[in-house]
């Protein structure tokens, strides 16, 4: 479980470092250390295509991988969720400290609105 | 007989009072008195018996109105009941029916509720998996030098999560794999004390699993969100969790590394005070004077009369039932 996290998010971050997309095997020779086998990579990028985090490009094989949202995009939404105001959110984790100001909110939404790099 | 029926006749009707006692004046009392600041262990603990003796009390209340009319006694009236139903009176057609409202409508709320905070937690943390930076990466071994005095405690990286955000936040997400994040912002803006001193309160959290401690709360407050009690309730076992945690964080980096920790990630925070930021500067507020001057905590007389007091909360209503 923890093997498969880990290869989820290692192929995550290397497609937000390629925001051109990249092949499987392009993945595969891109990612660091052990390299896994093919058909665990489809698996993985087949779990972050329902996930929304990765699309599959072009009609010609062999297809391409793309991230959908980029990583500022993403970590933003994730700390939004954390510090947002949504009822149960303080059940949910405990933050350091209870409250999230205007500021902060404006900041996190302000970085969600931003467009997406369109270079590469 | 008629005694054994007149004893559990009172018996409901002490229970009754008895819940309404839980959902009204005494939450209110314990979230106003100052002791528990002091000791914020036994004030916990006061406060799980408030929830679950008011919790069990209203639908007992029903049960043994519902077998006073049998004569058999408490225990024996409860078994004796589902074969005589046909010829039960109307008192205990009542009793029945408060129980099984009271009853189910507690489970089901309590149940949901801790379900969908669950599934909150399962789905944020795995999104915030995918998130954070591999482990250990340049980034966690900034955290792990940063972490200094305390590195010996620091919590174990299993359990750390470094995210690349430039606002300082610190939270735990509890659970079975829980997970403490830390921003980057965070490591930017904290001393190395304060930052250790903000692992070493996340972690505590973790540890205790405060989040089990404060879930029933959450619950009854759903469950009876037009009572004020339940609200104040709510907000009393999250602050006492907050103190608990805080009194670990001394323990491990001192005070001033805290009050540091709380000063850098609070201002950021508070800056504008309005709406629910008014809350958490009134608790702001409290957290640090209890830093600056530290009150003195509880005799131990006094905290041991506290956890006698919670015992007797929860055992002595079906002691007396089972004797009666």
């Amino acid at each position: 479980m923890a093997d498969r996290g880990h290869l989820e998010q290692a192929v995550l971050h290397t497609l937000w470092e390629r925001p051109g997309g990249l092949t499987a095997r392009e993945l595969i020779d891109a990612l660091e250390g052990r390299q896994p086998a093919m058909t665990t990579v489809l698996t993985v990028l087949d779990r972050l295509a329902r996930k929304g985090l990765v699309v599959r490009t072009g009609d010609l094989r062999p297809r391409r991988y793309v991230a959908t949202t980029p990583r500022e995009e993403y970590i933003a939404q994730v700390m939004l969720d954390a510090l947002g105001r949504a009822p149960d959110r303080a059940a949910v984790l405990s933050r350091f400290l209870g409250g999230v100001s205007e500021a902060d909110t404006h900041h996190l939404r302000r970085s969600l609105r931003r467009k997406p790099r369109n270079d590469g | 007989m008629t005694a054994d029926a007149a004893d559990l006749y009172t018996g409901a009707a002490v229970l009754a009072v008895l819940a309404l006692l839980l959902a009204v004046p005494v939450p209110a009392a314990l979230a106003r008195a100052r002791w528990p600041a002091r000791s914020p262990r036994p004030a916990l603990a006061c406060w799980q018996a408030v929830g679950l003796a008011g919790g069990l009390s209203l639908p007992g209340a029903g049960l043994t109105l519902a077998v006073s009319g049998l004569g058999r006694g408490w225990a024996g009236g409860l078994a004796a009941l589902p074969g005589q139903l046909p010829d039960v009176g109307a008192a205990s057609w009542a009793g029945l029916l408060l129980a099984g409202a009271a009853g189910l409508w507690l489970a089901a709320v309590t149940i949901t509720s801790a379900w969908r905070v669950a599934a909150a937690r399962h789905a944020h943390r795995a999104r915030l998996d995918l998130a954070a930076g591999s482990w250990p990466g340049p980034a966690a071994e900034d955290a792990r030098t940063h972490a200094g005095p305390a590195g010996g405690r620091r919590p174990p990286s299993g359990m750390l999560r470094l995210v690349d955000y430039p606002i300082p936040v610190a939270y735990c997400l509890p659970g079975l794999r829980p997970r403490i994040v830390v921003s980057q912002g965070a490591i930017a803006d904290l001393s190395p004390d304060a930052l250790a001193a903000v692992l070493a309160h996340e972690q505590a959290h973790a540890r205790g699993r405060h989040d089990v401690l404060i879930q029933p709360f959450i619950a009854w407050r759903q469950a009876f969100p037009f009572l004020p009690a339940a609200g104040q309730a709510l907000r009393s076992v999250e602050l006492l969790a907050e103190m608990l945690a805080d009194d670990a964080a001394c323990r491990a980096c001192g005070p001033a590394a805290l009050r540091s920790a709380l000063q850098h990630i609070g201002d950021e925070h508070l800056a504008t005070g309005t709406g629910t930021t008014r809350t958490a500067t009134a608790e702001l507020a409290q957290r640090e004077t209890r830093l600056t001057s530290p009150p003195n905590p509880l005799p131990l007389p006094a905290a041991t009369a506290a956890y006698a007091a919670a015992a007797a909360l929860i055992l002595l209503p079906p002691a007396l039932l089972a004797l009666a």
